[in-house]
């Protein structure tokens, strides 16, 4: 739960969830956050909400809004910022996801879900065709060196992996039309009955022998 | 299928920041497609998702076509796009090391004297005519809706609030439907088309790039050169990757 923690000259504190698109500061008790002190104008900032991220917004307050001692009109704010209202302190709480803490060189996506402006338009994909559906014949792949030489697999999902993450990794793709040979992984291309599979990958047939690096299978069909 | 006549010249680089390259450019030219992607993602997760979503798009739109089929329309590239992002989110789901991987991609198809081009995320494509550049893509990030939405008047006004330019709003593999923008534009002979990713628009002007494309030269691989070293040189935090397109006319022969 995001929330905003308002710390009086007592030291004590009342904590405020931010469940709404705005919550109003100031000293009238319309406001959202009630800070009783002369020091605090009567409507002095406003904590918005956009596009899933927080902002903080000064109300041409008479004494300023500061954010980690510095005098803003709009910024946006981050978990752990503090806010200089009157004689008061705010601390402003995000609950922050696994994975989300803040890089500055790392690009994130966040979901768009909350950029309210936008009308919700109707998603790109398309009901999908039968193309993912399982063409009739089932594939098979047989290892043909390595540890797992002499096993035999089914390429039981749409998009099926062999080989390490990180190292040599081909992708098989089940379509409706036959199965295709992508590379995922390593530093040459796969080859296919000895021929380097270009970009795009290949559609496999019956047979087909597959090597890249360590890995060497034949792929049945 | 009928292609425009084309010269190509693209590459993509490191930087001088990054130890990886998690961008990746190709295509099909003589299919008059090219792609560009822009991966994310932990350990080598960001590479895996650009190269597998240029990769498959090749696939779905060349490799797996019936030679000599009817032009390929909006529908079909959305599609396609569609499977790239599903292909991208099935394999972040059941491979632990590619969880929470994504990545951008801006693709451009050239078909007879139309250049239709779709894309999401950061990447962007710009068109240079007759000395003027003009931007035809609008960002899928945060600090762009954020200027769209009329909460600030400029990028820099936002950037000065503490937006970072490095939230995206779409890219793939981020979640079911990812909504991809696509138009279609009329070509003109001479028209240059600039293919890029962020790791060139955040550190090289506009102003900059222009000043670059106008020092035409016969051969396009210069100026890609040109464009990518004055992003090392002005810092090239993030990997580089830029395709130069121009078309010459629409080989109606």
């Amino acid at each position: 739960m995001d929330k905003l923690i308002v710390i009086n000259s007592d030291l004590e504190t009342q904590e405020f969830i931010l469940n709404q698109k705005q919550i109003t500061v100031g000293r009238d008790q319309t406001n959202d956050v009630c800070l009783s002190d002369k020091s605090v104008s009567r409507h002095h900032a406003d904590v918005v909400k956009i596009a899933s991220k927080y902002f903080l917004e000064d109300a041409e307050s008479t004494n300023g809004t500061r954010l980690n001692g510095l005098e803003i009109k709009k910024h946006i704010l981050k978990d752990g910022d503090e806010i200089d209202i009157g004689k008061y302190k705010l601390c402003f709480q995000e609950e922050v996801g696994a994975g989300e803490v803040e890089d500055l060189d790392k690009t994130v996506v966040i979901r768009p879900g909350d950029i309210t402006s936008q009308q919700p338009k109707p998603p790109v994909s398309k009901p999908q065709r039968p193309s993912l559906a399982t063409p009739r014949k089932k594939a098979r792949i047989r290892f043909l060196a390595g540890p797992e030489e002499g096993e035999i697999k089914d390429v039981d999902k749409s998009f099926f992996t062999i080989g390490k993450p990180g190292g040599n990794l081909i992708l098989i793709n089940r379509r409706h039309t036959g199965y295709f040979l992508l590379k995922m992984g390593g530093d040459v291309p796969p080859s296919v009955n000895g021929e380097a599979v270009r970009a795009g990958g290949m559609e496999l047939q019956d047979g087909d022998r597959v090597k890249l690096g360590e890995l060497d299978f034949k792929f049945i069909l | 299928m009928s292609v425009s006549k084309l010269e190509v010249a693209m590459r993509t680089d490191q930087g001088v920041v990054r130890k990886n390259n998690e961008d990746a450019v190709g295509g099909d030219l003589s299919a008059g497609l090219v792609i560009l992607a822009d991966g994310m993602g932990g350990a080598n997760a960001g590479e895996v998702a650009s190269n597998l979503a240029m990769d498959l798009l090749v696939n779905e739109l060349v490799v797996s076509r019936e030679p000599a089929a009817k032009d390929l329309d909006h529908d079909d590239l959305l599609e396609a796009m569609g499977r790239v992002n599903h292909a991208i989110l099935d394999l972040a789901q059941n491979v632990p090391e590619y969880h929470g991987m994504g990545t951008t991609l801006i693709m451009g198809l050239y078909q007879q004297d139309i250049l239709t081009y779709a894309h999401v995320g950061d990447s962007r494509l710009y068109r240079f005519r007759h000395g003027v550049l003009d931007a035809l893509t609008r960002d899928h990030t945060l600090i762009q809706e954020l200027v769209e939405l009329g909460e600030f008047k400029s990028l820099d006004e936002a950037m000065l609030a503490g937006v970072s330019q490095n939230i995206l709003t779409r890219a793939f593999g981020s979640e079911a439907d990812v909504q991809v923008d696509i138009a279609n534009i009329k070509l003109s002979a001479g028209d240059l088309f600039l293919f890029c990713s962020d790791g060139l628009t955040n550190m090289v002007s506009e102003t900059e790039i222009q000043q670059i494309l106008e020092q035409e030269s016969i051969d396009l691989m210069p100026q890609v050169d040109a464009l990518i070293n004055k992003a090392c040189t002005n810092g090239g935090a993030d990997n580089v990757s830029v395709i130069l397109v121009r078309f010459i006319d629409s080989d109606k022969s």
